[in-house]
Protein backbone atom coordinates (compact mmCIF):
# COMPACT_ATOMS: atom_id res chain seq x y z
CA UNK A 1 0.00 0.00 0.00
CA UNK A 2 3.02 2.33 -0.22
CA UNK A 3 2.74 5.06 -2.76
CA UNK A 4 4.17 8.33 -3.91
CA UNK A 5 2.07 10.17 -1.37
CA UNK A 6 4.77 9.60 1.19
CA UNK A 7 7.80 9.96 -1.07
CA UNK A 8 6.75 12.62 -3.56
CA UNK A 9 8.37 16.00 -3.09
CA UNK A 10 5.64 18.38 -4.24
CA UNK A 11 4.71 19.19 -0.66
CA UNK A 12 7.23 18.94 2.12
CA UNK A 13 5.53 20.67 5.02
CA UNK A 14 2.22 19.71 6.56
CA UNK A 15 -0.26 22.46 5.92
CA UNK A 16 -2.90 23.38 8.43
CA UNK A 17 -5.16 25.46 6.34
CA UNK A 18 -6.74 22.77 4.14
CA UNK A 19 -7.11 20.45 7.11
CA UNK A 20 -8.90 23.20 9.00
CA UNK A 21 -11.34 23.88 6.19
CA UNK A 22 -12.05 20.17 5.79
CA UNK A 23 -12.52 19.67 9.53
CA UNK A 24 -14.97 22.52 9.64
CA UNK A 25 -16.96 21.51 6.56
CA UNK A 26 -17.02 17.75 7.12
CA UNK A 27 -16.98 17.67 10.91
CA UNK A 28 -14.27 14.99 10.75
CA UNK A 29 -11.19 15.17 13.03
CA UNK A 30 -8.68 14.57 10.22
CA UNK A 31 -5.69 15.59 12.33
CA UNK A 32 -6.21 12.61 14.59
CA UNK A 33 -5.30 10.18 11.80
CA UNK A 34 -2.15 8.15 12.56
CA UNK A 35 -2.09 6.24 9.27
CA UNK A 36 -3.04 2.81 10.62
CA UNK A 37 -4.71 2.06 7.23
CA UNK A 38 -7.66 0.17 8.64
CA UNK A 39 -9.84 2.33 6.41
CA UNK A 40 -7.96 1.29 3.29
CA UNK A 41 -7.96 -2.39 4.21
CA UNK A 42 -11.75 -2.51 4.05
CA UNK A 43 -12.39 -0.15 1.15
CA UNK A 44 -14.15 -1.92 -1.74
CA UNK A 45 -12.74 0.41 -4.38
CA UNK A 46 -9.14 0.37 -3.10
CA UNK A 47 -7.92 -1.69 -6.09
CA UNK A 48 -9.34 0.69 -8.71
CA UNK A 49 -8.81 4.12 -7.17
CA UNK A 50 -5.62 6.13 -7.68
CA UNK A 51 -5.39 7.00 -3.98
CA UNK A 52 -6.02 4.82 -0.96
CA UNK A 53 -8.40 5.98 1.74
CA UNK A 54 -5.62 6.67 4.25
CA UNK A 55 -3.78 8.67 1.57
CA UNK A 56 -6.74 10.99 1.17
CA UNK A 57 -6.48 11.89 4.84
CA UNK A 58 -2.70 12.25 4.64
CA UNK A 59 -2.95 14.59 1.66
CA UNK A 60 -5.53 16.67 3.51
CA UNK A 61 -3.07 17.03 6.38
CA UNK A 62 -0.34 17.93 3.91
CA UNK A 63 -2.54 20.47 2.17
CA UNK A 64 -2.05 18.91 -1.28
CA UNK A 65 -5.21 20.30 -2.84
CA UNK A 66 -4.06 19.57 -6.40
CA UNK A 67 -3.57 15.84 -5.96
CA UNK A 68 -6.78 15.53 -4.02
CA UNK A 69 -9.03 17.41 -6.40
CA UNK A 70 -7.58 15.61 -9.42
CA UNK A 71 -7.99 12.16 -7.92
CA UNK A 72 -10.52 9.66 -9.26
CA UNK A 73 -10.91 8.32 -5.72
CA UNK A 74 -13.32 11.16 -4.94
CA UNK A 75 -15.76 9.84 -7.54
CA UNK A 76 -15.13 6.15 -7.00
CA UNK A 77 -16.02 6.31 -3.30
CA UNK A 78 -19.25 4.35 -2.82
CA UNK A 79 -20.15 5.96 0.52
CA UNK A 80 -20.35 2.49 2.03
CA UNK A 81 -18.84 3.90 5.23
CA UNK A 82 -16.72 0.86 5.98
CA UNK A 83 -13.87 3.31 6.61
CA UNK A 84 -16.03 5.23 9.08
CA UNK A 85 -17.05 2.08 10.93
CA UNK A 86 -13.46 0.91 11.39
CA UNK A 87 -11.40 4.05 11.98
CA UNK A 88 -10.04 3.98 15.54
CA UNK A 89 -10.06 7.77 15.52
CA UNK A 90 -13.64 8.28 14.47
CA UNK A 91 -12.88 9.65 11.00
CA UNK A 92 -15.47 9.22 8.25
CA UNK A 93 -13.36 9.55 5.11
CA UNK A 94 -16.43 9.47 2.87
CA UNK A 95 -17.66 12.68 4.53
CA UNK A 96 -14.25 14.25 3.80
CA UNK A 97 -14.58 13.06 0.22
CA UNK A 98 -18.04 14.65 -0.12
CA UNK A 99 -16.50 18.02 0.84
CA UNK A 100 -13.68 17.51 -1.68
CA UNK A 101 -16.19 16.74 -4.45
CA UNK A 102 -18.06 19.93 -3.62
CA UNK A 103 -14.73 21.79 -3.93
CA UNK A 104 -14.23 20.37 -7.43
CA UNK A 105 -17.60 21.83 -8.47
CA UNK A 106 -17.04 25.13 -6.66
CA UNK A 107 -13.72 25.66 -8.40
CA UNK A 108 -15.24 24.63 -11.76
CA UNK A 109 -12.65 21.89 -12.21
CA UNK A 110 -13.12 18.88 -14.44
CA UNK A 111 -13.87 15.80 -12.32
CA UNK A 112 -11.32 12.99 -12.76
CA UNK A 113 -14.17 10.56 -13.54
CA UNK A 114 -16.65 11.68 -16.14
CA UNK A 115 -19.49 9.19 -15.98
CA UNK A 116 -20.23 9.19 -12.26
CA UNK A 117 -20.88 12.94 -11.91
CA UNK A 118 -22.94 12.87 -15.13
CA UNK A 119 -25.01 10.10 -13.58
CA UNK A 120 -25.57 12.11 -10.40
CA UNK A 121 -26.54 15.13 -12.46
CA UNK A 122 -29.01 13.17 -14.59
CA UNK A 123 -30.54 11.60 -11.49
CA UNK A 124 -31.06 14.94 -9.76
CA UNK A 125 -32.36 16.63 -12.92
CA UNK A 126 -35.30 14.24 -12.97
CA UNK A 127 -35.94 14.79 -9.25
CA UNK A 128 -35.99 18.52 -9.92
CA UNK A 129 -38.45 17.99 -12.78
CA UNK A 130 -40.91 15.66 -11.02
CA UNK A 131 -40.02 15.52 -7.32
CA UNK A 132 -39.18 11.84 -7.58
CA UNK A 133 -36.59 9.82 -9.42
CA UNK A 134 -37.77 9.05 -12.95
CA UNK A 135 -35.47 6.21 -13.98
CA UNK A 136 -36.20 6.15 -17.67
CA UNK A 137 -35.71 9.92 -17.94
CA UNK A 138 -32.51 9.67 -15.96
CA UNK A 139 -31.17 6.91 -18.22
CA UNK A 140 -32.03 9.00 -21.30
CA UNK A 141 -30.28 12.11 -19.98
CA UNK A 142 -27.28 10.10 -18.86
CA UNK A 143 -26.92 8.36 -22.20
CA UNK A 144 -27.09 11.64 -24.08
CA UNK A 145 -24.48 13.22 -21.85
CA UNK A 146 -22.08 10.28 -21.98
CA UNK A 147 -22.93 9.01 -25.48
CA UNK A 148 -23.35 5.47 -24.16
CA UNK A 149 -26.52 4.78 -26.12
CA UNK A 150 -26.13 1.06 -26.62
CA UNK A 151 -24.93 0.04 -23.16
CA UNK A 152 -27.25 -2.26 -21.20
CA UNK A 153 -30.10 -1.98 -23.70
CA UNK A 154 -31.00 -5.65 -23.24
CA UNK A 155 -31.11 -5.27 -19.49
CA UNK A 156 -33.27 -2.16 -19.82
CA UNK A 157 -35.79 -4.10 -21.89
CA UNK A 158 -35.89 -6.91 -19.33
CA UNK A 159 -36.60 -4.35 -16.59
CA UNK A 160 -39.34 -2.68 -18.65
CA UNK A 161 -40.98 -6.05 -19.32
CA UNK A 162 -41.09 -6.75 -15.61
CA UNK A 163 -42.51 -3.34 -14.75
CA UNK A 164 -39.29 -2.44 -12.93
CA UNK A 165 -38.85 0.62 -15.10
CA UNK A 166 -41.87 2.78 -15.72
CA UNK A 167 -42.66 4.70 -18.88
CA UNK A 168 -44.31 7.61 -17.10
CA UNK A 169 -42.89 9.63 -14.20
CA UNK A 170 -44.64 10.11 -10.86
CA UNK A 171 -45.06 13.74 -9.95
CA UNK A 172 -45.35 15.26 -6.47
CA UNK A 173 -48.23 17.70 -6.05
CA UNK A 174 -46.24 20.48 -4.42
CA UNK A 175 -43.54 20.44 -7.05
CA UNK A 176 -42.98 24.15 -6.38
CA UNK A 177 -41.56 23.19 -2.97
CA UNK A 178 -39.11 20.72 -4.45
CA UNK A 179 -38.07 23.23 -7.09
CA UNK A 180 -37.56 25.88 -4.40
CA UNK A 181 -35.28 23.47 -2.53
CA UNK A 182 -33.25 22.92 -5.71
CA UNK A 183 -33.02 26.69 -6.31
CA UNK A 184 -31.67 27.26 -2.80
CA UNK A 185 -29.21 24.43 -3.32
CA UNK A 186 -27.90 26.05 -6.50
CA UNK A 187 -27.53 29.45 -4.80
CA UNK A 188 -25.34 27.89 -2.15
CA UNK A 189 -22.95 26.17 -4.49
CA UNK B 1 -51.44 -1.24 14.13
CA UNK B 2 -50.80 1.85 12.04
CA UNK B 3 -47.42 3.26 11.02
CA UNK B 4 -46.18 5.98 8.69
CA UNK B 5 -44.65 4.64 5.49
CA UNK B 6 -42.04 6.10 3.15
CA UNK B 7 -41.69 3.73 0.18
CA UNK B 8 -39.16 5.88 -1.68
CA UNK B 9 -38.72 5.89 -5.46
CA UNK B 10 -37.28 2.37 -5.81
CA UNK B 11 -40.27 0.57 -4.34
CA UNK B 12 -42.40 2.02 -7.11
CA UNK B 13 -39.99 0.93 -9.83
CA UNK B 14 -36.78 -1.13 -9.73
CA UNK B 15 -37.82 -2.69 -6.42
CA UNK B 16 -41.53 -3.06 -7.20
CA UNK B 17 -41.24 -6.67 -5.95
CA UNK B 18 -40.12 -5.39 -2.54
CA UNK B 19 -42.96 -2.85 -2.49
CA UNK B 20 -45.70 -5.28 -3.52
CA UNK B 21 -44.62 -8.00 -1.10
CA UNK B 22 -44.30 -5.49 1.75
CA UNK B 23 -47.78 -4.13 1.17
CA UNK B 24 -49.32 -7.59 0.85
CA UNK B 25 -47.65 -8.89 4.02
CA UNK B 26 -48.68 -5.84 6.03
CA UNK B 27 -52.26 -5.99 4.76
CA UNK B 28 -52.44 -9.63 5.78
CA UNK B 29 -51.07 -8.88 9.26
CA UNK B 30 -53.39 -5.88 9.82
CA UNK B 31 -50.50 -3.45 9.78
CA UNK B 32 -51.76 -0.28 8.20
CA UNK B 33 -49.14 1.56 6.16
CA UNK B 34 -49.98 5.27 6.03
CA UNK B 35 -47.91 6.59 3.15
CA UNK B 36 -46.39 10.06 3.75
CA UNK B 37 -48.57 12.36 1.67
CA UNK B 38 -46.79 13.85 -1.35
CA UNK B 39 -43.35 12.55 -0.42
CA UNK B 40 -40.35 13.38 -2.63
CA UNK B 41 -37.12 11.58 -3.52
CA UNK B 42 -34.62 11.60 -0.63
CA UNK B 43 -31.79 12.62 -2.96
CA UNK B 44 -29.78 9.46 -2.24
CA UNK B 45 -26.07 9.33 -3.12
CA UNK B 46 -26.31 11.85 -5.99
CA UNK B 47 -27.43 14.61 -3.60
CA UNK B 48 -24.84 14.15 -0.88
CA UNK B 49 -22.12 13.69 -3.48
CA UNK B 50 -22.82 16.99 -5.15
CA UNK B 51 -24.73 19.43 -2.96
CA UNK B 52 -24.78 19.49 0.81
CA UNK B 53 -27.91 21.61 1.09
CA UNK B 54 -29.94 19.36 -1.22
CA UNK B 55 -28.72 16.31 0.67
CA UNK B 56 -30.26 17.65 3.86
CA UNK B 57 -33.23 19.62 2.53
CA UNK B 58 -34.82 16.94 0.31
CA UNK B 59 -35.16 14.36 3.10
CA UNK B 60 -36.07 17.08 5.58
CA UNK B 61 -39.23 17.93 3.61
CA UNK B 62 -40.29 14.28 3.97
CA UNK B 63 -39.54 14.24 7.70
CA UNK B 64 -41.64 17.38 8.20
CA UNK B 65 -44.55 15.82 6.28
CA UNK B 66 -44.21 12.55 8.21
CA UNK B 67 -43.98 14.26 11.60
CA UNK B 68 -47.39 15.84 11.09
CA UNK B 69 -49.08 12.43 11.19
CA UNK B 70 -47.76 11.66 14.68
CA UNK B 71 -47.02 8.07 13.63
CA UNK B 72 -43.73 6.16 13.74
CA UNK B 73 -42.10 6.11 10.32
CA UNK B 74 -41.19 2.81 8.67
CA UNK B 75 -38.76 2.85 5.72
CA UNK B 76 -38.15 -0.28 3.63
CA UNK B 77 -35.42 1.08 1.31
CA UNK B 78 -32.07 0.94 3.04
CA UNK B 79 -30.75 3.93 1.10
CA UNK B 80 -33.74 6.10 2.06
CA UNK B 81 -33.61 4.82 5.62
CA UNK B 82 -29.96 5.81 5.92
CA UNK B 83 -30.60 9.29 4.52
CA UNK B 84 -33.67 9.85 6.75
CA UNK B 85 -31.81 8.78 9.88
CA UNK B 86 -28.72 10.84 9.08
CA UNK B 87 -30.88 13.90 8.46
CA UNK B 88 -32.83 13.30 11.66
CA UNK B 89 -29.52 13.00 13.55
CA UNK B 90 -28.14 16.15 11.93
CA UNK B 91 -31.19 18.21 13.00
CA UNK B 92 -31.46 16.64 16.46
CA UNK B 93 -27.84 17.39 17.33
CA UNK B 94 -28.61 21.06 16.71
CA UNK B 95 -25.66 22.91 15.16
CA UNK B 96 -25.71 26.40 13.65
CA UNK B 97 -25.82 24.72 10.24
CA UNK B 98 -28.74 22.47 11.10
CA UNK B 99 -30.78 25.38 12.49
CA UNK B 100 -30.23 27.32 9.31
CA UNK B 101 -31.18 24.37 7.03
CA UNK B 102 -34.27 23.71 9.14
CA UNK B 103 -35.35 27.37 8.89
CA UNK B 104 -34.72 27.51 5.16
CA UNK B 105 -36.78 24.38 4.50
CA UNK B 106 -39.48 25.68 6.88
CA UNK B 107 -39.71 28.84 4.78
CA UNK B 108 -40.54 26.60 1.80
CA UNK B 109 -42.69 23.88 3.39
CA UNK B 110 -44.34 26.05 6.03
CA UNK B 111 -43.20 24.03 9.05
CA UNK B 112 -39.98 23.15 10.88
CA UNK B 113 -38.88 19.64 11.73
CA UNK B 114 -39.18 19.23 15.49
CA UNK B 115 -37.16 16.01 15.62
CA UNK B 116 -39.87 13.91 17.26
CA UNK B 117 -40.08 11.15 14.64
CA UNK B 118 -39.16 7.59 15.41
CA UNK B 119 -37.69 6.27 12.15
CA UNK B 120 -37.40 2.51 11.72
CA UNK B 121 -36.12 0.30 8.96
CA UNK B 122 -38.74 -2.22 7.85
CA UNK B 123 -36.45 -5.03 9.02
CA UNK B 124 -36.20 -3.38 12.44
CA UNK B 125 -39.99 -3.11 12.51
CA UNK B 126 -40.41 -6.82 11.77
CA UNK B 127 -37.78 -7.70 14.38
CA UNK B 128 -39.87 -6.29 17.24
CA UNK B 129 -41.04 -8.99 19.65
CA UNK B 130 -44.75 -8.33 19.22
CA UNK B 131 -44.54 -8.25 15.42
CA UNK B 132 -42.47 -11.45 15.37
CA UNK B 133 -44.97 -13.14 17.67
CA UNK B 134 -47.84 -12.09 15.41
CA UNK B 135 -45.93 -13.34 12.39
CA UNK B 136 -45.28 -16.71 14.03
CA UNK B 137 -48.92 -17.13 14.90
CA UNK B 138 -49.90 -16.61 11.26
CA UNK B 139 -47.32 -18.86 9.59
CA UNK B 140 -48.90 -21.64 7.56
CA UNK B 141 -45.65 -23.18 6.40
CA UNK B 142 -41.92 -22.79 6.95
CA UNK B 143 -38.93 -22.27 4.69
CA UNK B 144 -38.16 -25.98 5.16
CA UNK B 145 -34.49 -25.52 5.85
CA UNK B 146 -33.80 -23.42 2.75
CA UNK B 147 -30.10 -22.58 2.93
CA UNK B 148 -29.63 -18.81 2.85
CA UNK B 149 -27.10 -16.11 3.64
CA UNK B 150 -28.43 -12.88 5.11
CA UNK B 151 -27.06 -9.93 3.17
CA UNK B 152 -27.39 -6.64 5.05
CA UNK B 153 -25.26 -4.48 2.76
CA UNK B 154 -23.48 -1.36 3.79
CA UNK B 155 -26.08 1.32 4.42
CA UNK B 156 -28.37 -0.34 6.94
CA UNK B 157 -26.12 0.04 9.97
CA UNK B 158 -23.56 2.71 9.17
CA UNK B 159 -22.71 5.32 10.34
CA UNK B 160 -23.41 3.67 13.67
CA UNK B 161 -24.15 6.92 15.55
CA UNK B 162 -27.20 7.69 13.44
CA UNK B 163 -28.16 4.31 12.06
CA UNK B 164 -27.90 1.73 14.80
CA UNK B 165 -30.54 -0.90 15.28
CA UNK B 166 -28.05 -3.75 15.24
CA UNK B 167 -24.31 -4.34 15.58
CA UNK B 168 -22.55 -2.55 12.68
CA UNK B 169 -20.04 -5.36 12.07
CA UNK B 170 -21.94 -8.45 13.25
CA UNK B 171 -25.64 -7.78 12.76
CA UNK B 172 -28.09 -10.54 13.73
CA UNK B 173 -31.62 -9.22 13.15
CA UNK B 174 -32.06 -10.64 9.66
CA UNK B 175 -30.42 -13.92 10.76
CA UNK B 176 -32.93 -14.28 13.60
CA UNK B 177 -35.91 -13.41 11.44
CA UNK B 178 -34.91 -15.97 8.80
CA UNK B 179 -34.50 -18.62 11.49
CA UNK B 180 -38.01 -17.89 12.71
CA UNK B 181 -39.23 -18.42 9.15
CA UNK B 182 -37.55 -21.82 9.09
CA UNK B 183 -34.47 -21.14 6.98
CA UNK B 184 -31.07 -22.62 7.59
CA UNK B 185 -28.95 -19.49 8.01
CA UNK B 186 -25.38 -19.96 6.84
CA UNK B 187 -22.61 -17.96 8.49
CA UNK B 188 -20.45 -15.89 6.16
CA UNK B 189 -18.27 -12.84 6.54
CA UNK B 190 -19.72 -10.78 3.68
CA UNK B 191 -22.91 -9.62 5.42
CA UNK B 192 -21.90 -5.99 5.38
CA UNK B 193 -19.82 -5.75 2.22
CA UNK B 194 -20.79 -3.21 -0.43
CA UNK B 195 -22.56 -4.30 -3.65
CA UNK B 196 -21.41 -1.27 -5.64
CA UNK B 197 -24.38 0.86 -4.68
CA UNK B 198 -25.30 3.55 -7.16
CA UNK B 199 -22.63 2.58 -9.72
CA UNK B 200 -24.85 0.12 -11.60
CA UNK B 201 -25.15 2.51 -14.53
CA UNK B 202 -21.95 4.61 -14.56
CA UNK B 203 -19.48 1.92 -13.41
CA UNK B 204 -21.06 -1.43 -14.10
CA UNK B 205 -17.66 -3.16 -14.12
CA UNK B 206 -17.14 -2.32 -10.43
CA UNK B 207 -20.62 -3.61 -9.56
CA UNK B 208 -19.98 -6.79 -11.55
CA UNK B 209 -16.72 -7.40 -9.66
CA UNK B 210 -18.16 -6.72 -6.21
CA UNK B 211 -21.37 -8.71 -6.73
CA UNK B 212 -19.37 -11.54 -8.34
CA UNK B 213 -17.35 -11.88 -5.17
CA UNK B 214 -20.52 -11.78 -3.04
CA UNK B 215 -22.14 -14.60 -5.01
CA UNK B 216 -18.95 -16.64 -4.93
CA UNK B 217 -18.76 -16.28 -1.15
CA UNK B 218 -22.46 -17.05 -0.73
CA UNK B 219 -21.98 -20.28 -2.66
CA UNK B 220 -18.92 -21.14 -0.65
CA UNK B 221 -20.97 -20.70 2.51
CA UNK B 222 -23.40 -23.28 1.14
CA UNK B 223 -26.29 -20.93 0.35
CA UNK B 224 -28.96 -21.59 -2.26
CA UNK B 225 -30.26 -18.02 -2.07
CA UNK B 226 -29.29 -14.64 -0.71
CA UNK B 227 -31.73 -12.57 1.33
CA UNK B 228 -31.67 -8.81 1.50
CA UNK B 229 -33.59 -5.76 2.69
CA UNK B 230 -32.13 -3.26 0.23
CA UNK B 231 -33.31 -2.40 -3.31
CA UNK B 232 -29.80 -1.53 -4.48
CA UNK B 233 -28.29 -4.77 -3.18
CA UNK B 234 -31.03 -6.85 -4.76
CA UNK B 235 -30.97 -5.09 -8.12
CA UNK B 236 -27.19 -5.05 -8.39
CA UNK B 237 -26.80 -8.78 -7.76
CA UNK B 238 -29.92 -9.77 -9.68
CA UNK B 239 -28.91 -7.84 -12.81
CA UNK B 240 -25.13 -8.22 -12.80
CA UNK B 241 -25.06 -11.88 -11.68
CA UNK B 242 -28.21 -12.95 -13.47
CA UNK B 243 -26.68 -16.19 -14.71
CA UNK B 244 -25.01 -17.23 -11.50
CA UNK B 245 -27.93 -19.39 -10.37
CA UNK B 246 -28.15 -17.46 -7.11
CA UNK B 247 -31.57 -15.86 -6.60
CA UNK B 248 -31.69 -12.81 -4.35
CA UNK B 249 -34.88 -12.48 -2.34
CA UNK B 250 -36.32 -9.68 -0.27
CA UNK B 251 -37.08 -10.84 3.27
CA UNK B 252 -40.68 -9.71 2.75
CA UNK B 253 -41.05 -12.16 -0.13
CA UNK B 254 -40.08 -14.99 2.21
CA UNK B 255 -42.52 -13.74 4.84
CA UNK B 256 -45.24 -13.70 2.18
CA UNK B 257 -44.34 -17.30 1.34
CA UNK B 258 -44.63 -18.62 4.89
CA UNK B 259 -47.89 -16.73 5.33
CA UNK B 260 -49.15 -18.57 2.24
CA UNK B 261 -50.32 -15.38 0.55
CA UNK B 262 -52.12 -15.45 -2.79
CA UNK B 263 -50.64 -13.87 -5.89
CA UNK B 264 -46.96 -14.26 -5.05
CA UNK B 265 -46.14 -14.34 -8.76
CA UNK B 266 -46.85 -10.63 -8.81
CA UNK B 267 -43.54 -10.02 -7.06
CA UNK B 268 -41.57 -13.26 -7.52
CA UNK B 269 -42.18 -12.97 -11.28
CA UNK B 270 -40.29 -9.68 -11.42
CA UNK B 271 -36.85 -11.04 -10.63
CA UNK B 272 -34.31 -11.40 -13.43
CA UNK B 273 -32.98 -14.56 -11.81
CA UNK B 274 -36.27 -16.38 -11.13
CA UNK B 275 -36.43 -17.67 -7.54
CA UNK B 276 -39.59 -19.75 -8.09
CA UNK B 277 -38.00 -23.04 -9.16
CA UNK B 278 -35.91 -23.07 -5.99
CA UNK B 279 -38.85 -22.15 -3.76
CA UNK B 280 -41.00 -24.78 -5.43
CA UNK B 281 -38.38 -27.48 -5.02
CA UNK B 282 -38.48 -26.84 -1.25
CA UNK B 283 -42.28 -26.77 -1.30
CA UNK B 284 -42.27 -23.21 -0.02
CA UNK B 285 -44.60 -21.92 -2.72
S1 LIG C 1 -8.48 4.20 9.80
FE1 LIG C 1 -8.56 6.32 10.56
S2 LIG C 1 -6.60 6.60 11.65
FE2 LIG C 1 -6.40 4.75 10.38
S3 LIG C 1 -5.47 5.52 8.47
FE3 LIG C 1 -7.70 5.52 8.16
S4 LIG C 1 -8.34 7.57 8.72
FE4 LIG C 1 -6.29 7.31 9.54
S1 LIG D 1 -17.04 5.01 2.11
FE1 LIG D 1 -15.77 5.33 0.27
S2 LIG D 1 -13.68 5.49 1.06
FE2 LIG D 1 -14.92 4.63 2.72
S3 LIG D 1 -14.66 2.40 2.54
FE3 LIG D 1 -16.52 2.97 1.37
S4 LIG D 1 -15.84 3.32 -0.75
FE4 LIG D 1 -14.01 3.33 0.57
Amino acid sequence: MESAVFTGNTVTQPSESLARVIEKESGQPVNRCYQCKKCSAGCPVGPVADLHTNEVIRLVQMGDTERLLNSNRLWLCLSCKTCQARCPNGIDTSAVIDVLKAMVFKQSRTPAERRIPEFYKSFLDTVNMTGRLYELGMIGLYKMRTKTYTEDIGLGIEMLKRGKLKFLPEKVKHLDQVKAIFRKGREKK
Amino acid sequence: MKVGYYPGCSLHSTAADYGLSTEAVCRHMNIQLAEIPDWNCCGATPAHSTNEFLAKALPLRNLILAEESGLDLVVPCTGCYNVCRQTHGFISRGSAKSHSVNSEVASIVGKRYKGSLKIMHLLEFFSQDEVLAELKSRMVRTLNGLRVVPYYGCLMLRPAGDVAFDDPEQPQKLDRLLEVLGAQVKPWSYKMECCGGSFAIPKADIVTDLTGELVKQAKKAGAEAMVTACPLCQANIDTRQANSGMPVLYFTELIAAVLGLDGQDRWLGKHISDPRPLLKSHEII
